[in-house]
């Protein structure tokens, strides 16, 4: 038996996944088997994108560009990934259907440490009043996890603070 | 800790001791993370991976998890080197193509390990032995928090955690369990057990040999959806399933074992033979007979009382082609491999319990 993919080597391994509710039975050489990108990306998402969005037929929206990184849309349907975290809201209408299909939801509802949003300011008292802030305003939005999250944050920060000063 | 001698033992990890021994090998969670900004791998430039390989190398250095562990520069090791790394699960067979500044951290015992600038900037993974799903994310979550004092990831509230691919996004979490189910397979239920597991969202994953039979039973059972779901419950459901399907396997054992006893003991004995007088054998052959001497230890079928389970996850490890020729210390053809085997085998079985 021939190789399902290359059609060259003889298949050696027989392969079945079930995603999807789909049953994808592949027969492949060990060359093809190694190289598995089919099977890591059940989806193929240049195709999910030209079936959802009619934007495959409007140029100025293949056109759009991710300030950041440089990526376009059409970029963004060729390859199926996203050229960088700024991309997820220049193509945000483009995505929120194609994130439905393979997801079933569009928004996110795990952890989000919201105090990781500060990491990058270096000054810690400028940090902790930055934290403070966050704090009162998840309480007020009822994010009582994150508010948790945020006041250990917090708890920490100060303690630095004062041993530092304490040095 | 160093790739030398890493072929030497196997990871902490494959101890098979834990709950659900007798059908879990495995757990394993994965976190894909990147850097806020900064250009996902496949988009970056030579100089851009440079810049991602140092901030996350030093993050994970200072991070407190990788004591008396190592770091490697993936694409700068040998061929074997890169293929061993990938039989011990710590690189995919992605990130063992060597792309430019490919890194890989691993802890002592190799419970935790990360790569730099795979598909993601970070791919953090936890894996432990048996149906330990819960354990695992929580040293996950540990190791997360550690990581984002360091760096900025990239989230935002309405996405969640944002990575190069959209089937990532949100959790970027991979729950995953390796199962064993000798008896499902021997008793040919597997196919319908399997087209199941689709219906809450999972995936899995086997590698089959001719027909319908599997090579070693061994199956992967994991989460496809990563949006709109919580940690919590995407783990959840993982271990409900897998706890479905060993209910099932252990309901197949009950059955052949009173059905078919004779063949069943027939098959462990010949494993055993085979294990303790070949001169020769292929991989594939191996991981059969594995399947079936691990189903005999387990049904209390076998009569040596000198079998574990990390003995059994050993030979199934060290016997893989770049393990083998780590041992010999030089490159090995094929047919001279399959003789390396055997001896190898007989090592690993006439080792000591416990060691
Ligand atoms: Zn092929
Ligand atoms: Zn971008």
């Amino acid at each position: 038996m021939l190789c399902d993919a290359c059609h060259k080597f003889e298949a050696t391994i027989h392969y079945t996944e079930i995603v999807g509710g789909k049953v994808i039975k592949l027969n492949l050489c060990e060359k093809c088997f190694k190289k598995k990108e089919f099977v890591n990306t059940p989806f193929n998402i240049s195709e999910l994108l030209a079936g959802l969005t009619q934007i495959g037929k409007d140029v100025s929206g293949n056109a759009a560009k991710c300030g950041n990184c440089g990526m376009s849309f059409l970029d963004f349907k060729k390859k199926g990934k996203l050229g960088c975290s700024e991309c997820y809201s220049v193509f945000r209408a483009q995505l929120l259907p194609l994130l439905k299909t393979i997801h079933k939801s569009s928004h996110h509802i795990g952890f989000i440490d919201q105090s990781d949003l500060y990491i990058g300011e270096k000054n810690d008292n400028v940090r902790l009043e930055a934290l403070k802030k966050r704090l009162s305003e998840a309480v007020k939005s009822e994010e009582f996890e994150e508010a948790a999250l945020i006041r250990d944050r917090i708890k920490e920060l100060k303690k630095k603070i004062e041993t530092k000063d304490g040095n | 800790m160093e790739i030398e001698t890493l072929h030497k033992k196997i990871g902490s990890w494959l101890s098979g001791s834990g709950n659900e021994s007798d059908t879990v090998l495995s757990s394993r969670i994965r976190l894909a993370r990147n850097l806020d900004k900064k250009p996902f791998c496949h988009w970056a430039s030579v100089s851009q991976r440079e810049e991602t390989y140092n901030i996350l190398i030093e993050a994970l250095k200072s991070s407190g998890f990788f004591s008396e562990g190592m770091f490697l520069r993936v694409d700068e090791l040998s061929k074997i080197d890169r293929m061993l790394l990938v039989e011990r699960y710590l690189v995919s067979l992605e990130h063992s193509q060597g792309k430019v500044f490919s890194g890989l951290g691993v802890s002592q015992g190799e419970i935790i390990s990360s790569m730099v600038n795979e598909e993601d900037h970070l791919r953090m993974q936890v894996l432990y032995p048996c149906l330990q799903l819960h354990e695992a994310f929580g040293l996950s979550r540990e190791f997360e928090r550690a990581m984002s004092k360091k760096v900025r990831f990239a989230v935002n509230k309405e996405f969640g955690f944002l990575t190069s691919c959209p089937t990532n996004v949100g959790t970027g979490l991979r729950a995953s369990v390796m199962v064993h189910l000798p008896a499902l397979v021997i008793d040919g239920q597997i196919g319908q057990i399997l087209q199941a597991v689709n219906k809450l969202g999972l995936a899995v994953r086997g590698t089959f040999g001719e027909g319908t039979h599997s090579i070693g039973s061994i199956f992967q059972i994991s989460n496809q959806v990563t949006l709109g779901k919580s940690e919590e419950e995407i783990i959840v459901d993982v271990e409900k399933m897998v706890k479905e399907i060993i209910g099932y396997e252990h309901k197949a054992r009950e059955k052949i074992l009173k059905d078919r006893r004779i063949e069943i003991e027939d098959k462990i004995g010949r494993a055993y033979g085979v294990f303790s007088n070949a001169k020769v054998i292929s991989s594939k052959e191996t991981i059969d007979l594995l399947s079936i001497l691990k189903l005999g230890m387990d049904l209390g079928l076998l009569r040596s009382k000198n079998m574990t389970n990390d003995k059994i996850n050993a030979s199934r490890i060290q016997t893989q082609p770049a393990h083998l020729q780590k041992f010999a210390g030089r490159e090995l053809a094929h047919p001279e491999r399959d003789a390396y085997r055997a001896k190898i085998l007989k090592d690993i079985f006439s080792r000591k319990r416990g060691k």
